[in-house]
């Protein structure tokens, strides 16, 4: 009887047994380190008409310029602004390629509610804006706070943290002149840069 | 005389008696029976990535793919009559990749191809290929590349369970290799930073054909 039931499971192990796959693993270990993107674009209003200046009449233009800045950063980015023009003088340009309408006399640092003369530049709304730049919300809101415009490119905003969507901000522009400004057309550029933080 | 001869004969039958007496008694009898012996050996499997297990792609602009161009190498041995499957996985759920950012949140997702059906590289994500395979084991499906990051490898992402890469039939008395590449890239929008993640071959020993 003994001798028949080893027989019986001897059988049944060799027809049970091939039945078991066996499998083995091994892995791969993949890293990369993705670089940052970042784009820029004004979306609206990237001419300002100011139209006819009348000495101690200042102009807003009619509408803020929109920015719009794209980047894969996880850091965030700067926002920053320039004219390349040296000294106190804006970008405005007499057609005489000589006479300039001044900068105003806030500065990105400190910018102040409008009070005299010259081209300046509040950033009235944006994600990363700073309080310095005043309460104002629309592009000629007597709360917004002017700058003029350096030379160099310097910073208006900073933006922290990673941006899946492009992060929109806004400037108003704002110019005055003195009495003695020589009557005439002036025109000129200004730089946005958006620089992606990498740490 | 006559007494002589008779005793000589008488000697002789004697003797022949006698002799035929011993001769009888040498002659044995044979009887045989057998054994019969049997085994049923079972398989065996051993599976190592014997170069390129660790792909680091260094700097990744999006846009730009990157190929790593050092190839990862599986070799299987296994004594399976039927031969063997390669699989692959990455445990990642839905189309995301392994690749996890640094924040432990972010993903670069999967490339779109499949393993039924690679696609020659166009897009983002990870994405991996069989660009070659011993004796003529590779199938048509990964395209005509025959070196790691050759133009014609058609890539697949890698999915969440394991799924079959790789076939090979038969027995094989040696060890079987296949040659697999990773390339990788992401979108404009892919947060910065590192990414790292695992993908696991896993083979097994194909019992019935």
């Amino acid at each position: 009887m003994k001798k028949y039931i080893l027989y019986t499971l001897l059988i049944l192990s060799l027809i049970v047994l091939p039945n078991h796959s066996k499998a083995v693993t091994d892995t791969v270990d993949l890293s990369t380190d993705v670089m940052e993107f970042i784009s820029i674009s004004v979306t609206q209003n990237d001419s300002i008409a100011f139209g006819n200046l009348t000495p101690g009449s200042p102009l807003t233009g009619s509408g803020g310029t929109r920015i719009s800045v794209t980047t894969s950063s996880q850091f965030g980015y700067d926002l920053a602004i320039s004219d390349s023009v040296t000294g106190s003088n804006s970008t405005l340009l007499h057609t005489n390629v000589t006479d300039r309408i001044a900068d105003y006399a806030g500065t990105i640092g400190t910018p102040t509610i409008w009070s005299g003369t010259g081209l300046g530049a509040s950033l009235y709304s944006g994600t990363g804006k700073a309080v310095k730049w005043g309460s104002g919300t629309t592009y000629n809101d007597a709360l917004n706070k002017y700058a003029g415009i350096p030379e160099n490119s310097t910073v208006i905003m900073e933006k922290s943290g990673y941006l899946a969507n492009p992060d929109l901000s806004y400037i108003g522009w704002k110019v005055d002149v003195p009495n003695n400004q020589l009557t005439g057309s002036y025109a000129g550029s200004v730089t946005l840069t958006a620089t992606a933080k990498i740490n | 005389m006559k007494k002589s001869k008779k005793l000589i004969i008488v000697s002789l039958v004697i003797l022949v008696g006698v002799f035929a007496f011993f001769n009888q008694t040498k002659t044995s009898q044979a009887h045989t029976d057998t054994v019969d012996l049997s085994t049923n050996v079972q398989e065996y499997i051993s599976f190592t990535l014997t170069s390129g297990d660790t792909p680091a792609f260094g700097n990744l602009t999006p846009g730009t793919p990157i190929c790593y161009n050092t190839g990862t190498v599986a070799s299987v041995t296994t004594n399976s009559a039927n031969g063997y499957t390669l699989g692959l996985s990455d445990t990642i759920a839905s189309t995301n990749s392994a690749l996890v950012h640094t924040d432990t949140t972010t993903y670069i997702t999967d490339y779109a191809g499949t393993i039924a059906t690679p696609t020659a590289w166009t897009g983002t994500g990870l994405g991996a290929t069989n660009y070659a395979a011993d004796d003529t084991h590779k199938n048509a499906k990964w395209g005509a590349g025959t070196t790691v990051c050759d133009v014609s490898n058609k890539y697949a992402g890698i999915p969440e369970t394991a799924t079959t890469a790789h076939t090979v039939t038969g027995y094989h008395a040696s060890a079987d290799t296949s040659g697999w590449g990773f390339k990788v890239d992401v979108p404009n929008t892919q947060k910065t930073g590192a990414y790292a993640g695992t993908a696991t071959f896993t083979a097994t020993a194909v019992l019935t054909p």
